[in-house]
């Protein structure tokens, strides 16, 4: 007995049965179907994958486009304020309203790989305090020639100090600026050429990096432009947290160009001679002639003007603590501008996003600069001593020109009037060089307390407040003409700053405050 | 005591799995299985990730990176490098914009570490050790 369940199990066996000859009849045909098939699904498959693969070179070649061309950005901004009516910052646009140029940069870096071991670079700097006026701060090709060897040619930053490559990027170090006291150097650019050799040796990192250039320019605080024959070389060492730099930067400076009425203009014709002035060195002469016995001075160079700039620096990173640490030497040979020691040293600890600091800083002119310095205003006093001398020179000369010509003879009160203005002009204006030439005289310590907040990694918020004092004293020169008189009187000095308008010399601050805040990005 | 028996066993179970979360916070640095390098510290490592060193026990390495936000990223750098993101950044931008340097090319994840990894000899990534595959050699995990 089937039982009617076990009939229907049975059934789908009766069926393939069934249409089995069918099958049989088509097996051929169905195999040769199967292979189109399958030659159809390769030919696509083939399809498909050269597409994949054309993608993927496309994709390449795009991220081949962008990883040849790399851009980076450097931004900051903030406000500036100092405290003191008597002082100002010309070089930095610091006063006692707040001012947003002293503190906002911007610079765009575009890098592109030429070939494997050649790259372009250019960076555009656009700065508040040069009225935002776009440089190409550095312009250079650069050549891996080995693994540890690359040279460079074209518009580089002259490494004088440890941050002067980097500046502009105030989000490469702590303060809203460097101290003043030692990142003064004008002229920071060298267009020439640069070796840089670089080898690790154990633990340690060195590096060496020598240059060559020309650098050129104009420096607002001298009213004329320069140009610099640069050279010099550099060595740093870096192990764990430490890292040593080493420097020596010379230069030979020629006098390209000075505006007419600006200081460097009065500096040279005061003492050298020029624009219907003597000079200094040209009343000496007469002097001298007349038998006044004062101690010619040397004529200032406006070329081949010698100067060496030594700089030493250790930082110590251990990523919580940061110390930095820097010296350096100034020297400008036969020319006279303020040169000497700079230093600073800085402390910082990382509080997660926080990190508070505090930096002392230190600026004097040497003895060296200050003695040939006093040369000149010790020159400058003697001769306006003898302004009686020049004004009744000055009247002999006049008596004797306008008999010559056969005009009427000078009265009595006409030859007196005259020798009280030459006598008082030469008085003044040799008591002004006098003045003029003390502010070379330089002397200026700093301390800057900031904090550093690290908005997100890219940006970072500053505030620091810095007090500037120890200006020392400078003594303040009057000559009376008529008498040949001369007064000193000591006046508190002003280092790096200037008096603004409003100051009264003989009574000034003793310290001033600068407060600055600042946003930094690099992106 | 079956019931203990499971009690115990999913315990150990608990155990395993805070452990595996706490390991995703380890770090793993592969190279490609074919590199000569077999093993690094983390000084080695670092120093190749920062530029400053161009090869690890004479084996020449080119690093390549995660984007920022990435946590293996994170990871690496604070357990690893011993910075964190903006004194990256501030070491960066000084070699940068001073042309010495550039930062490793990077790629968005541990995946993509991982293939670029295998398909280069020279190539040293970081990625969390559940990423790696037998494509690559881890040389070195940093818990």
């Amino acid at each position: 007995m089937v039982k009617p369940n076990a009939k229907l199990a049975l059934l789908p066996l009766a069926i393939c049965i069934a249409s089995a000859p069918a099958l049989a009849v088509t097996n051929a045909e169905l195999e040769q179907r199967l292979l189109e098939q399958e030659n159809k699904i390769k030919k696509m498959e083939r399809r498909v994958k050269s597409t994949r693969n054309a993608v993927k070179q496309n994709r390449s070649r795009l991220s081949d486009m962008s990883s040849r061309l790399k851009i980076n950005g450097f931004f900051s901004s903030g406000a500036s304020q100092l405290d003191s009516d008597d002082f100002q910052l010309d070089s930095l646009n610091i006063d006692d309203d707040y001012s947003t140029s002293s503190v906002t940069k911007l610079g765009i870096q575009m890098t592109f790989q030429v070939s494997d071991d050649i790259n372009v670079t250019g960076q555009l700097v656009a700065k508040g305090v040069n009225n935002y006026d776009v440089e190409a701060e550095w312009a250079y090709l650069s050549w891996d020639m080995t693994e540890n060897f690359t040279a460079r040619i074209g518009r580089q930053r002259t490494p004088y100090y440890m941050l002067s490559e980097y500046l502009d990027v105030g989000y490469a170090y702590p303060w809203t600026r460097p101290p003043i006291e030692m990142y003064s150097l004008p002229l920071n650019n060298t267009d020439g050429l640069a070796l840089l050799y670089d080898f690790n040796l154990g633990d340690w990192n060195f590096g060496t990096h020598a240059y060559i250039g020309e650098g050129f320019g104009d420096v607002e605080s001298l009213g004329g432009s320069f140009r610099l024959q640069n050279h010099g070389i550099s060595f740093s060492a870096e192990t764990g947290p430490w890292a040593f730099r080493v420097g020596y930067s010379g230069a030979e400076i020629e006098v390209a160009n000075v505006e007419e009425g600006g200081p460097g203009d009065a500096l040279l014709d005061g003492i050298n001679g020029g624009h219907d002035s003597p000079g200094l060195r040209g009343l000496i002469d007469s002097l001298n002639t007349a038998g006044a016995g004062i101690a010619q001075v040397n004529e200032l160079p406006t070329d081949g003007i010698d100067t060496n700039y030594l700089s030493a620096a250790f930082t110590y990173d251990d990523g919580k603590l940061l110390i930095i640490g820097e010296i350096s030497n100034l020297e400008v040979k036969d020319f006279i501008q303020p040169a000497g020691d700079g230093g600073y040293l800085m402390v910082g600890y990382r509080f997660g996003k926080w990190m508070p600091h505090i930096t002392y800083s230190r600026f004097y002119t040497d003895s060296s600069n200050d003695e040939q310095v006093r040369d000149y205003i010790d020159a400058a006093i003697a001769v306006g001593q003898q302004s009686p001398l020049i004004a009744g020179g000055a009247v002999a000369t006049a008596i004797a020109t306008t008999a010559g010509l056969g005009l009427p003879a000078l009265t009595a009160q006409q030859q007196g009037a005259l020798f009280q203005q030459v006598a008082g002009s030469t008085g003044t204006s040799l008591a002004g060089l006098a003045n003029s030439l003390e502010t070379l005289i330089q002397d200026q310590e700093s301390i800057t307390v900031g904090i550093v907040y690290d908005i997100n990694p890219r940006v970072k918020a500053k505030f620091d407040v810095t007090q500037y004092r120890s200006f020392g004293e400078y003594t303040n020169h009057t000559i009376t003409g008529a008498t040949g008189a001369h007064t000193e009187v000591e006046y508190d000095g002003y280092g790096r700053f200037g008096l603004s308008d409003d100051a009264d010399a003989s009574n000034i601050d003793s310290s001033v405050n600068v407060y600055t805040f600042a946003i930094d990005a690099v992106f | 005591m079956k019931i203990i028996k499971r009690l115990i066993s999913s315990a150990v179970a608990a155990c395993l799995l805070t452990g595996a979360t706490a390991s995703v916070a380890d770090i793993a640095i592969i190279v490609n299985p074919e590199s000569g390098l077999t093993s690094a510290n983390a000084k080695q490592v670092a120093a190749a990730f920062l530029g400053k060193r161009g090869s690890i026990s004479g084996v020449s390495v080119t690093p390549v990176d995660q984007e920022e936000g990435q946590a293996s990223r994170d990871e690496f750098y604070t357990r690893v490098v011993n910075k964190s993101a903006s004194q990256l950044n501030a070491f960066w931008s000084r070699l940068i914009f001073t042309g010495k340097g550039m930062p490793p090319d990077q790629v968005s994840a541990d995946a993509e570490v991982v293939e670029v990894v295998a398909d280069d000899l020279e190539m040293i990534g970081y990625v969390s050790p559940g990423a790696v595959d037998d494509s690559v050699r881890v040389i070195l995990v940093v818990q």
